[in-house]
């Protein structure tokens, strides 16, 4: 560790971290960043460059790092394009280099340098445009090599993330002097406050530098703090916790990342938890961003932010270099300088591009170092800066031999935040830095996040803003005394490029885009800061341009020679730093993804070993396979045949219930429903149709007239949801005169079909034996009460979906496995099948009943064959433009049924009709086949489908084709009813 | 036990073992339940039904009422869950009996699973799946919310300062509800108790 | 987002289901001009530039229809009331 400086730092020595970088093992110490302990390793080499594959090595120490990326960890847990700079070392840490082969100091990609005019702004668009054909098969995979950045793990990922909610009076964004100063006042009002910060140790800036508050050390004083806040009840720190977002009314993302400083987190524990917190008001602290200065080889690494070299000084006691030179545009620069000396670095040079008027009188205060009123032109180095060339306003050149070049360009706000909702910042001319203009409703920005840039304004900032904040949360707390704090100066004259420049001059140093890209974008053209971005890429990528914006956008102004204010920039959105998309989904992945609905006989229906399917959020059985059976098709045809022959039984619970009561409960139905229910007697059932309000069939069921004033009506299990909300809609806003109350009772009920020439017999064995089922007492259409033979209440329904005399029969949902598990061994002997979705399909297409397929939102109830069922008498939804003309054309494709000409062959859904003879062509197309099974009744394949006058068709002869699958067949027309279409079975 | 549709509710400790657990959770069995929707314009006179009847007043905020063997939790603006103990007799005849012409009363004792969940972390817990601010300060004892939890509709209400919460869940959607609850308590340690029959 | 529920409190809008214009109101059936009234009331829509008055249901919550003014500029919410309010009031008018 020969840069570790001996003394001083916030890490503790006392715990060393082994961790590997490209394979190597090194050590460093808790409290370290991945950076700082590979600079204390004296490793400067870090990453390879996004187009050029040049050298590059750290240049900050935070969030903002565009060129230290690393792939952290390996195998199922490799992350990639992780910033060295703002991971917390542990022990255990693995490390890769990225974006180099085959090595990181031989790089044969480098040589991409050399080839640098084929790169230029743009040169997506321009070098790859020709031969079209080339760029999927060899452009883009060359691109994808080339210009990579990180490779994402390929294995599913083992650890687990979620996400929660937090409230609070007053959150605040970073917790470095301003932040922790606003949320002190804050929460000493006794207002519920919040305190986030991305690092893994609070402090922000009172950790890097050597300055005092009231006399103490910087870090000393925000420990105390940390302590004050810790010890109230209702605030909650989280470090290592980035706010990335900001949304509508007071709603922050941010992601906290639980365990990502351990090699693998503890059992039971997320890795990264995302939170949304929900703030009353919001004070952002986010502090200041230091800009490059833009010299020739100004990424090589060895070349570092000014303040980045001041945190690793004073965090990390590391000496980034020996003998370093500072460049700087303002005073900050010269604290770097001495900070350097304190440490026991040698200053070769302080060069300050300001008047030399300016430069004596700070150099007064360094006797020892030599100052030059000028500019470094340029860095020189391989692999590291070895020696800068600098050139001093009177002429003069020198050559300066150092290790370390300490740039400062000034800093800029850290305002992302501000501009979430839309926002744009405002450009001060004087500071020339962007400042946050427009706020987000109940935000408030301290401290450099706000332009404040010393110690004493971020302190006095914070402070004031943490109590407005609270006071606007209605709390009341007053001002603490102003703590004494050390002087400084944040003077500047910027200079946003050097006059002359040795070699290349990174702006952009994540997306290599250097000042000659951005005067070649504006000379093609691109003008708008918007246009200069998507052209040349900079303010792209992971770090998306927070070192490099501000500086490209007065680099495009001094180009075009307008303000700065003219240029405007570009739209920060969320994200401010890359977030996993694990973390995002949180729980949800994998079968969590979406929540699923159990039916009530699931339980009973997988000791039978049943397959089952996805129907919208329900899980149903699709077929029961019995020993012997390998696939779908011998157990869904045993099913049909035995509801067709003994007796069948299935879950029918998913279909939506609403019980509807009132006063106006028929007045109500009558105009949801476009068919007549007036005439419904107490204890009968029928076929309802609902239409959209534009005249199309939105969903069908039942309804059941329980009593005078009682209906249950149900809906398809696909619109349930739909059809809800579309009742109290009607209910809320057009008809909020009718005394009508209706409930979903969808689990209230657990409800069976028991269907088949048994299912009568079934049931008597059942239910209580006073419990009258002939056709007399309790008739097709027929709905009620009864009692099971323990006396429990059920209710029963005449109705079937089979065309089969069938029942169904509800118990309350609780009730459901006991009643399923009685039927089925009540049953036996009569030879009862358990049925799935696959049989009722079938049973369904024999008897021409309409599902999804037909119901598809582009169907009326003409199409479908309803047309008669539509009331003239009354008004319902759909009822005026259900009538329009084009929806009652006959030559619309309207529902047939369909089979197939040859015995054997097959058909499939999607198939289009094709009369006959035609060519198979679009405008031949007459409709198409909606839904197709086989029949085992009728020993073929059969089908409904959507025919141009198709029920003026039937014995016609028509092609279906399916030329996606190169696959035709000769079908017959006939009438959707292939079974009983007498309905003599149902009654019987 | 209520029989769950899929997995299997069984007593025991969930997540990390060491230490008391950070979340209590106990499965209420044996409760009737209603829907109760006051008719138009009646919402007043079947408040003072319920009052009269059971010493209760049907809640015209988001909490809960409880009489004498009977609580009103709030579900709407003239809309109310009933809960009450399980008995032979019909719940929705009862209150039917009482409700008369001022309400309509719908049977919903099969429909739901209901939960009581207490300890150290359970507001952690919670705070992973549900929205709404559950601090001391926002959300009291009898206070009710109407809401989703992991996205899926439930009836939360808090009934004592500790806190102790009961959350009320759709019978079908309770698998996903409670693989969402398990991982969320997973980190504290979860000791799940056997059903026990509920009272007030 | 967060829609201030008249009867729940503040709420994300995950919980609740957008619907559309809440200014449209149902034609007569039975008018003279009914199929045109009723193809305006279903398909012809104003895309404001600011304030809009629209129905949200509390799916989440209660279950009520809510008429929520929404500046569609940026997402601020300016109230909701009940969907019931302001639907019995226009049939009193």
């Amino acid at each position: 560790m020969s840069s570790r400086i001996a003394q001083g730092g916030a890490i503790n020595r006392q715990q060393v971290c082994r961790f590997t970088f490209d394979g190597a093992g090194y050590s460093g110490y808790a409290g370290d960043s991945l950076a700082s302990a590979l600079l204390a390793n004296d490793i400067r080499l870090v990453g390879r460059s996004f187009k050029y594959h040049r050298p590059r090595g750290i240049l900050s120490a935070g969030s903002e790092e565009p060129n230290a990326l690393v792939e952290l960890r390996s195998g199922a847990r490799r992350e990639p394009n992780t910033r060295a700079t703002d991971i917390e070392l542990y022990d255990g840490l693995e490390a890769t280099s990225q974006n180099r082969w085959p090595s990181l100091k031989f790089d044969v990609q480098a040589i991409n340098g050399l080839f640098s005019p084929l790169f230029v702004a743009g040169f997506y668009y321009k070098t790859f445009m020709w031969p079209a054909s080339f760029w999927e098969k060899v452009y883009e995979p060359l691109i994808r090599r080339a210009a990579g950045l990180g490779r994402a793990a390929l294995e599913a990922d083992p650890d687990h993330y979620e996400k929660s909610w937090a409230h609070c009076d007053v959150l605040v964004i970073g917790a470095g002097p301003a932040g922790l100063a606003a949320a002190l006042t804050a929460a000493r009002t006794g207002a519920r406050v919040i305190l986030a910060d991305e690092n893994f140790v609070l402090g922000g800036r009172c950790l890097a530098e050597r300055r005092t508050i009231d006399g103490q050390p910087a870090a000393d004083w925000a420990a105390q703090a940390i302590a004050e806040l810790r010890s109230m009840p209702d605030v909650r720190l989280f470090p290592r916790t980035t706010v990335f977002g900001v949304f509508d009314d007071g709603v922050y993302g941010a992601v906290e990342r639980v365990n990502d400083h351990l090699p693998v987190p503890p059992e039971f524990q997320p890795r990264q938890r995302v939170w949304r917190f929900i703030a009353k008001q919001a004070v952002l602290a986010s502090g200041a961003i230091e800009r490059p200065l833009v010299f020739g080889n100004n990424d090589l690494p060895g070349v570092m932010l000014a303040g980045a070299v001041r945190t690793y000084l004073n965090r990390y006691a590391v000496l980034p270099g020996r003998r370093a030179v500072v460049f700087t545009d303002n005073d900050d620069g010269w604290t770097t300088a001495a900070d350097l000396v304190a440490a026991g670095g040698q200053v070769a040079a302080i060069v300050d591009s300001r008047e030399p008027v300016i430069v004596s009188e700070l150099a007064r205060r360094f006797p020892d170092i030599q100052a030059i009123a000028g500019e470094v032109n340029g860095a020189r180095g391989g692999r590291h800066v070895e020696s800068v060339e600098v050139t001093s306003r009177t002429g003069t050149s020198h050559r300066i031999d150092c290790n370390l070049v300490a740039m400062s360009g000034g800093w800029s706000p850290t305002l992302h935040l501000t501009s979430h909702k839309g926002n744009r910042p405002r450009w001060d001319e004087e500071r020339s830095i962007f400042v946050p203009d427009m706020l987000p409703t109940g935000m408030r920005v301290a401290g450099a996040a706000n332009g404040d840039m010393t110690l004493g304004e971020a302190l006095v900032t914070g402070f004031r803003q943490g109590l407005t904040a609270a006071a606007s949360c209605g709390f009341s707390g007053s001002m603490p005394a102003l703590p004494r704090v050390t002087e400084e100066s944040a003077r500047r004259v910027p200079l946003w490029r050097v006059r002359q420049a040795l070699g290349k001059c990174f702006v952009d140093f994540q997306n290599d885009v250097t000042t000659d890209d951005v005067e070649l974008a504006e000379h093609e053209g691109y003008r708008s800061i918007e246009h200069l971005k998507r052209y040349t890429t900079l303010g792209m990528a992971t770090d998306q341009g927070k070192t490099s914006g501000v500086t490209g956008i007065a680099l495009l102004a001094q180009r075009r020679s307008i303000p700065v204010a003219a240029t405007g920039t570009t739209t920060f959105r969320p994200p401010y730093t890359p977030v996993a998309m694990g973390a995002l989904a949180g729980h949800h992945r994998g079968m969590d993804f979406r929540p699923t609905r159990y039916a009530p006989s699931h339980r009973w229906a997988s000791e039978l070993g049943a397959s089952f399917t996805e129907s919208g959020p329900w899980l149903r059985a699709q077929w029961f396979p019995r020993a012997g059976e390998t696939d779908w098709f011998e157990p869904t045809c045993r099913e049909v045949k035995a509801v067709r022959s003994t007796v069948g039984l299935c879950d029918v619970s998913t279909l939506g219930k609403i019980d509807v009561q009132g006063p106006d409960a028929l007045k109500f139905i009558e105009r949801l429903y476009a068919n007549n229910f007036a005439t419904l007697a107490v204890g009968r059932t029928r076929y309802g149709i609902m239409l959209r309000e534009d005249g199309f069939m939105f969903d069908d069921g039942t309804a059941a007239r329980l009593a005078e004033n009682r209906y249950l009506i149900t809906t398809t299990t696909a619109h349930a949801v739909q059809v809800y909300q579309h009742m109290h809609l009607c209910h809320q806003t057009l008809w909020p005169e009718l005394d009508v109350q209706f409930v979903s009772v969808t689990d209230q009920w657990a409800q069976f079909a028991v269907a088949g020439p048994r299912s009568r017999a079934l049931l008597q064995r059942v239910l209580d034996p006073r419990c009258d089922l002939s056709n007399e007492a309790f008739p097709f259409m027929a709905c009620g009460e009864v009692a099971l033979r323990n006396g429990e209440p059920a209710r029963l329904f005449r109705i079937s979906f089979s065309g089969e005399l069938a029942y169904e029969i509800a118990v309350p949902g609780h009730r459901g496995d006991a009643l399923i598990r009685t039927l089925h061994d009540a049953g036996q002997d009569l030879g009862v099948v358990p049925y799935g979705l696959e049989a009722l399909n079938v049973l369904r297409v024999e008897k021409g009943h309409v599902v999804g397929s037909e119901l598809n939102g582009q169907t009326t109830a003409h199409d479908l064959g309803f047309g008669r069922m539509l009331s003239t008498q009354k008004d319902f939804i759909g009822s005026v433009l259900g009538r329009r003309a084009n929806l009652i054309d006959p030559a619309r494709p309207r529902l047939v049924g369909i089979k197939t000409v040859d015995r054997n062959a097959k058909l499939a859904g999607g198939m289009h009709f094709i009369p006959q003879h035609a060519q198979r062509s679009i405008e031949h197309d007459q409709g198409h086949v909606t839904s197709v099974c086989y029949s085992p009744i009728l020993e073929q394949w059969i089908g409904l489908g959507l025919l141009t006058n198709g029920p003026d068709r039937h014995g016609e002869k028509v092609m279906v084709v399916d030329p996606l699958r190169g696959a035709e067949t000769l079908v017959e027309i006939c009438s959707p009813v292939f079974i009983d279409p007498e309905g003599a079975r149902l009654r019987g | 036990m209520a029989d769950a549709l899929h997995f299997t509710y069984s007593p025991g400790r969930l997540g990390r073992r060491e230490g008391a657990p950070g979340l209590v959770l106990q499965e209420l069995t044996q409760f009737a339940l209603a829907s109760v929707i006051a008719r138009k314009g009646q919402a007043a006179q079947a408040v003072g039904a319920a009052q009269r009847a059971f010493g209760a007043s049907p809640p015209t905020t988001p909490t809960i009422a409880a009489g004498s063997d009977i609580a009103f939790v709030w579900s709407g603006p003239g809309h109310w869950l009933a809960l009450g103990p399980q008995s032979t007799e019909s719940f929705e005849a009862r209150l039917g009996t009482v409700f008369g012409t001022h309400a309509s009363v719908f049977d919903q004792s099969g429909s739901r699973v209901l939960l009581e969940l207490r300890g150290p972390r359970v507001r952690d817990v919670l705070a992973k799946g549900v929205s709404i601010d559950l601090h001391p300060r926002a959300f009291r004892t009898g206070d009710v919310a109407v809401t989703t939890a992991s996205h899926l509709a439930v009836h939360l209400w808090q009934v004592a300062d500790e806190p102790v919460y009961r959350l009320l869940v759709v019978r079908t959607w309770f698998d996903s509800l409670w693989r969402w609850l398990a991982a969320s308590a997973a980190e504290y340690g979860c000791e799940v108790m056997a059903p026990t029959p509920y009272t007030l | 987002m967060r829609i201030p529920c008249p009867h729940c409190g503040p709420r994300t809008h995950e919980e609740f289901t957008y619907y559309g214009d809440a200014t449209v109101r149902r034609p007569s059936a039975t008018g003279p001009d009914a199929e045109a009234a009723f193809y305006d009331y279903v398909y012809t829509r104003d895309n404001p530039c600011g304030l809009h008055r629209e129905l949200w249901f509390h799916q989440g919550g209660c279950h009520e229809w809510l008429v929520v003014e929404r500046d569609t500029r940026n997402h601020d919410i300016k109230g909701a009331v009940p969907a019931r309010s302001v639907f019995s009031a226009d049939d009193a008018t």
